[in-house]
């Protein structure tokens, strides 16, 4: 385990490495100039020069990529090209925020999506399972933005329950007031996509030998569905919440930006956007680094899960 | 539901600028705002004010951002020793007075005695002499270039300095208005500098003159200001020299146009200086807010690049120019919040030449065919475009996605399309966009200026500023005298004389398809008392803002 644990540690340098190198080909690969962003759009050609030397974006790629990298390997990130706060602040600030919506909506979309699975489960085929299925294929097809927009529209706007936008440290009333629209707004394609894989996998459970054994035994349906099957049929459903997480850290960003919640999603496209390249470089390597080890996680959680499996 | 409108024409100077306050209003007679001066209880001091916006500001460091939420937030923090008033003349600052040698040459100006940083510091002729030493010398400042005129700065005594120039430069003093000529505190500044700290990215790391002082910053979330209590020397354009009536200013970063508009209408924001042409009407006839028009510098326009082969024939960019139908743009894309233009300038500009309404390209679809045939692009494929030598007329025309630019391109393509050339139209990202007109990967391109002076012609239009802003190719020996002229001359005369021909070198070529200078719209809560919108930045000090509940 301690060794498996170890290797796994070992193999994040190389993917964190490449990560860096792709993400900094790409952006710097793309066009636009971040002088030209600065200096704005009546500047004249001398000023994007001088802006362009000042910010070191004269010279060669493969220099500016080992000044970049053997920064951050002594653990400086650099300063934004626009604001000249330090990426490390800058991520510092953002990302708890982004973690803490994340955790709220995964939360909720837990909350209500196996429970949701489990009934559709049990009761298929009757209302309950198609409102479920509905729900589903609405909560995946509905774009996050008409969600978020709908739900703002009707809550804070017409009944005004609960505030329009924002965000407060979690750590406050005020807080949980304003962040339970946006994360429902991010855990909505979650709630659905668990939903349905959860119903999935328990019907398939339930058609299992060992179901059918513990049925003939005489045990009660609901104790079956819970003690026998829901076990088993979690293991798939704690697989896709893993990779779940990693993609609603890396996605807020349209719920952030609806909800004006400066979290690392929106200062990652404002970035991208103005070309500021070491925000987005720095952004990216963290976003990255929470994905494989959120991944890491969900692999030893496992174990816990099912006993039948081992790292060695 | 009870609805008043008025219209109140604010101002009409030297330049005219339309400031129009339309005021609506539900419940009660008294519950409803009039125009300004008209309300019953006037200015009263106290409250909070929270501004919307779109945009977070990028640094607090004035020499260093050219972006408008840098500079609204400046205006509040900083004072410059002249002025800019409602009608864009130029009126005193930090400096109560000032002189100019009859060769241009020498600017000598007379500092308010008394005034304070919000350090404690009094300011003196020495901070003046830091400040603009500072910026011409900052390598990565993008708007250095506006002093390079600038040889030489003294202090005379305390209160007393002088720069010597260069050259004559006419638009010097439009210069030192501008938030980038904010003053600086020697002291503070050096300080945080010598610390190894980023000057003005912090409440820790700004001082300035202004009425306003920098409480509290948390990025992409609200900054907030505090009233500075001992301000009093606010500038003459307003009844209210200081302190500021309001309290406190917050300032939420909201980019969403919608969110922006639901805080509004749900009153937790008092204000928004952004807001889409498309929702105007609708604001206008359901809520409480009010809505004020007003006319700042700007042209909308396409521009040609010249070397693109189609398009070095001036008959085929006429051709174009009368191809497109203004009034329609008007109508269908900026839902009639712009004026159709005839030339590079708004009419209310310093330096507008009345000429161009008599030579400009009016909509003759006609006669663009006509021309086009004269260029020999007569021949028609079977789709209806023109063809010459087995060739297509096709032009590429790139733009950046903008407001209105789902409806105005497409427009634009079909107008042209009845005359028989096939647009190829191509959105690009911001910042991309800029490198590929940069690099001359366009034909025709759209864009957007603002501006607060007739200078904008030298940038766009010099020689010496190709590829870009000039990423017209326009390069011509006359053009450029007159544009140096425009800067270097002292005589207003001359110096209008060059203006007009510019504008009528810049028509007669058709170097650009002008299209409309747009009306902009901000919206107040009912809890505002009644604004004067400021033409170079629409709240501009706020020394004349206040709650009236």
């Amino acid at each position: 385990m301690t060794r498996y644990l170890f290797r796994r540690l070992l193999a994040l340098i190389p993917v964190l490495l490449g990560v860096s190198i792709l993400v900094f080909l790409i952006l710097h690969l793309t066009p636009g100039n971040p002088a030209e962003v600065v200096a704005g759009p009546d500047a004249p050609p001398e000023t994007i020069a001088a802006i362009e030397k000042e910010l070191g974006l004269d010279k060669p790629l493969y220099v500016q990529y080992f000044t970049w990298i053997s920064k951050v390997l002594r653990g400086d990130l650099g300063k934004s090209l626009r604001s000249k706060q330090p990426v490390a602040a800058e991520i510092r600030r953002t990302f708890p925020v982004t973690l803490q919506l994340t955790v709220v909506a995964l939360a909720l979309a837990v909350i209500v999506s196996i429970p949701m699975g489990v009934v559709s489960a049990v009761r298929k085929d009757t209302w309950v399972d198609n409102l479920v299925r509905l729900l589903s294929f609405l909560g995946i097809s509905v774009p996050v933005f008409a969600v978020g927009l709908l739900l703002m529209w009707v809550f804070a706007y017409k009944l005004r329950w609960l505030p329009v936008s924002g965000f407060k440290p979690l750590t406050t009333v005020n807080g949980w007031v304003h962040i339970i629209l946006p994360a429902l707004t991010l855990g909505a394609p979650t709630v659905a996509t668990v939903a349905r894989l959860t119903r999935s996998s328990i019907l398939e459970t339930l058609t299992a030998d060992y179901i059918r054994t513990a049925r003939a035994k005489g045990l009660r349906g609901s104790a079956v569905v819970y003690r026998h099957a829901l076990r088993n049929a979690l293991l798939p459903v704690v697989t896709v919440l893993g990779l779940q997480f990693g993609y609603l850290l890396g996605g807020a960003v349209v719920t952030e930006t609806i909800f004006s919640i400066p979290g690392v999603g929106r200062l990652s496209v404002q970035a991208i956007q103005t070309r500021d390249f070491p925000i987005v470089q720095g952004a990216v390597l963290v976003v990255a680094y929470a994905f494989v080890v959120i991944n890491l996680l969900v692999d030893l959680l496992y174990t816990i899960i099912d006993p039948r499996i081992r790292y060695e | 539901m009870l609805r008043r409108r008025r219209a109140v024409l604010a101002l009409v100077a030297m330049a005219v600028i339309l400031v129009f306050a339309a005021c609506g209003g539900q419940g009660a007679p008294t519950d409803v705002s009039g125009p300004a001066g008209d309300t019953a209880a006037g200015p009263q001091p106290g409250g909070e004010l929270i501004f919307g916006r779109n945009e977070e500001t990028e640094t607090l460091d004035p020499q260093a951002t050219t972006t408008v939420s840098s500079a609204e937030v400046d205006y509040l923090i900083y004072d410059t020793l002249v002025t800019r008033d409602f009608d864009m003349s130029i009126k005193p600052g930090l400096a109560e007075d000032w002189n100019v040698s009859d060769d241009g040459l020498v600017y000598t100006f007379h500092l308010k005695p008394d005034v304070k940083f919000h350090s404690g510091k009094p300011l003196t002729a020495q901070d003046v002499k830091f400040t603009f030493e500072r910026w011409k010398n900052k390598e990565g400042s993008p708007t250095r270039y506006q002093i390079d005129a600038v040889s030489e700065i003294q202090v005379v005594d305390e209160h007393t300095v002088r720069f010597i120039l260069s050259e004559p430069y006419a638009i010097f003093l439009d210069v030192l208005t501008g938030y980038a000529a904010s003053i600086l505190n020697e002291e503070f500044v050096t300080e945080v500098e010598s610390r190894g700290q980023d000057y003005g990215t912090s409440p820790e790391t700004v001082d300035g003159t202004g009425p306003f002082i920098l409480k509290e910053w948390i990025r992409q979330d609200h900054m907030t200001l505090v009233r500075n209590d001992a301000y009093t020397w606010g500038p003459p354009i307003y009844e209210n020299r200081g302190p500021a009536y309001l309290e406190r200013v917050t300032l939420r970063v909201i980019p969403e146009d919608a969110t922006r508009i639901a805080e509004l209408e749900a009153g937790s924001i008092d204000f928004t200086p952004t807001l889409p042409p498309v929702e105007v009407s609708r604001l206008e006839n359901v809520s409480d807010l009010n809505l004020y028009r007003y006319t700042d510098l700007n042209t909308q326009f396409i521009g040609f690049r010249l070397s693109a082969p189609i398009l070095s024939d001036i008959r085929v960019r006429r051709a174009i120019n009368h191809a497109i139908n203004k009034e329609e743009v008007v109508e269908a894309a900026y839902y009639g919040l712009a004026e159709p233009a005839s030339g590079p300038l708004a009419p209310n500009t310093w330096g507008w030449w009345p000429g161009v309404e008599d030579i400009q390209y009016r909509y003759d679809p006609e006669k663009a065919k006509q021309l086009l045939e004269e260029a020999g692009w007569s021949q028609m494929d079977a789709r209806g475009i023109r063809q010459k030598d087995g060739q297509p007329l096709k032009i590429l025309l790139m733009y950046s996605k903008g407001p209105t630019t789902d409806v105005l391109m497409p427009l634009i393509q079909e107008q042209l399309r009845q005359v028989g050339i096939d647009v190829t139209l191509r959105e690009m990202e911001w910042t991309a966009y800029l490198a590929a007109l940069r690099a001359g990967e366009h034909e025709m391109m759209l864009m957007g200026v603002r501006y607060t002076n007739a200078d904008i012609l030298y940038f766009y239009f010099h020689s010496k500023q190709r590829p870009a802003p000039n990423r017209f190719a326009w390069a011509d020996p006359e053009t450029d005298r007159l544009l140096e002229m425009s800067r270097t001359s002292t005589n207003d005369e001359e110096r209008l004389k060059a203006y007009h021909d510019v504008q009528r070198i810049v028509v007669e070529n058709a170097i650009w398809v002008p299209l409309v200078h747009e009306k902009r719209v901000v919206a107040a809560g009912p809890a505002v008392g009644p604004l004067k919108i400021h033409p170079a930045n629409v709240l501009y000090k706020m020394l004349d803002v206040y709650k009236v509940r």
